[in-house]
């Protein structure tokens, strides 16, 4: 296990690099205690933001770039999703279920980043991008601790 | 990445989808049907998710946007073969209030 590590990458806004950031986290998640169901949560979680990123914050524009943070600090995941994009008029509207601005959506985005991560906070300003910090601490920390693990 | 496979059984289009289902194959699935939709005399509409190892809402919606046009036309749409993995994203999103799911293809398409 390791209990601290730090992994910054940027990526062009393409949906092709939305499993990139997946894949990204689930290997630092997979470094700390989490379940292979926790590890799950993430990466549908990053999936939302970064998606959320490319398809909202820059419209497909593929010149963009999204960048990723994940850090793994004392067993607790922190995945930071930002972009200097459009930016979000109002978060909190933004953030209730079935709120969007496709028909081609269902506007679950954030319900789905909620309901797979114990924090998830939202910072945006319009016209210069959004930043999504989110926090997961496994669940099985201590029997992996109670193991010597 | 994703792997699709379609099928026409009479009047129902069985859709077989595998791999990481996300905006990429939201793109992919949207566009393969919306033509077969087009062009053949489909009137329901099948999702075969048996091999799926991971779907977001993206991918979600697109099932959602072909259940739009499905139900508008007086057709059903389906949902055959929910992997475990895969589950709680479906559940969370509520798409079973709309779309009947099925364990095999074969009650899918004789569900009448």
């Amino acid at each position: 296990m390791v209990a601290h590590n730090r992994v910054i990458v940027e990526l062009a806004a393409i949906p092709e690099n939305v499993g990139v950031a997946r894949l990204m986290a689930a290997m630092v998640a997979a470094q700390g205690e989490f379940s292979v169901a926790e590890v799950d949560e993430v990466k549908l979680a990053v999936s939302e933001a970064v998606t959320n990123a490319i398809v909202h914050g820059y419209r497909g524009d593929a010149r963009r770039t999204v960048r990723l943070e994940a850090t793994l600090a004392d067993g607790t995941l922190e995945i930071v999703v930002a972009d200097d994009g459009r930016g979000i008029e109002d978060v909190e509207l933004a953030r209730q279920a079935a709120v969007t601005s496709d028909p081609e959506r269902m506007g679950l985005g954030f319900s789905f980043m909620e309901a797979h991560m114990d924090e998830v906070r939202v910072e945006s300003a319009v016209g210069r991008g959004t930043r999504v910090t989110m926090r997961k601490r496994p669940s099985t920390r201590d029997l992996a601790a109670a193991r010597g693990s | 990445m994703a792997a699709m496979e379609y099928e026409l059984v009479g009047q129902s289009l069985v859709v077989r989808l595998a791999g990481e289902l996300d905006l990429v194959a939201a793109a992919r699935f949207k566009e393969a049907v919306e033509e077969i939709l087009d062009r053949r005399p489909v009137r329901h509409l099948y999702v075969n998710l048996a091999g799926a190892t991971f779907v977001d809402s993206a991918f979600l919606g697109s099932l959602l946007g072909r259940y739009r046009r499905i139900s508008r036309e007086g057709g059903r749409m389906g949902i055959i073969g929910v992997p475990p993995q895969v589950r709680p994203a479906l559940e969370l999103s509520g798409i079973f209030r709309t779309m009947d799911e099925f364990s095999t293809e074969r009650d899918a398409l004789s569900a009448g």
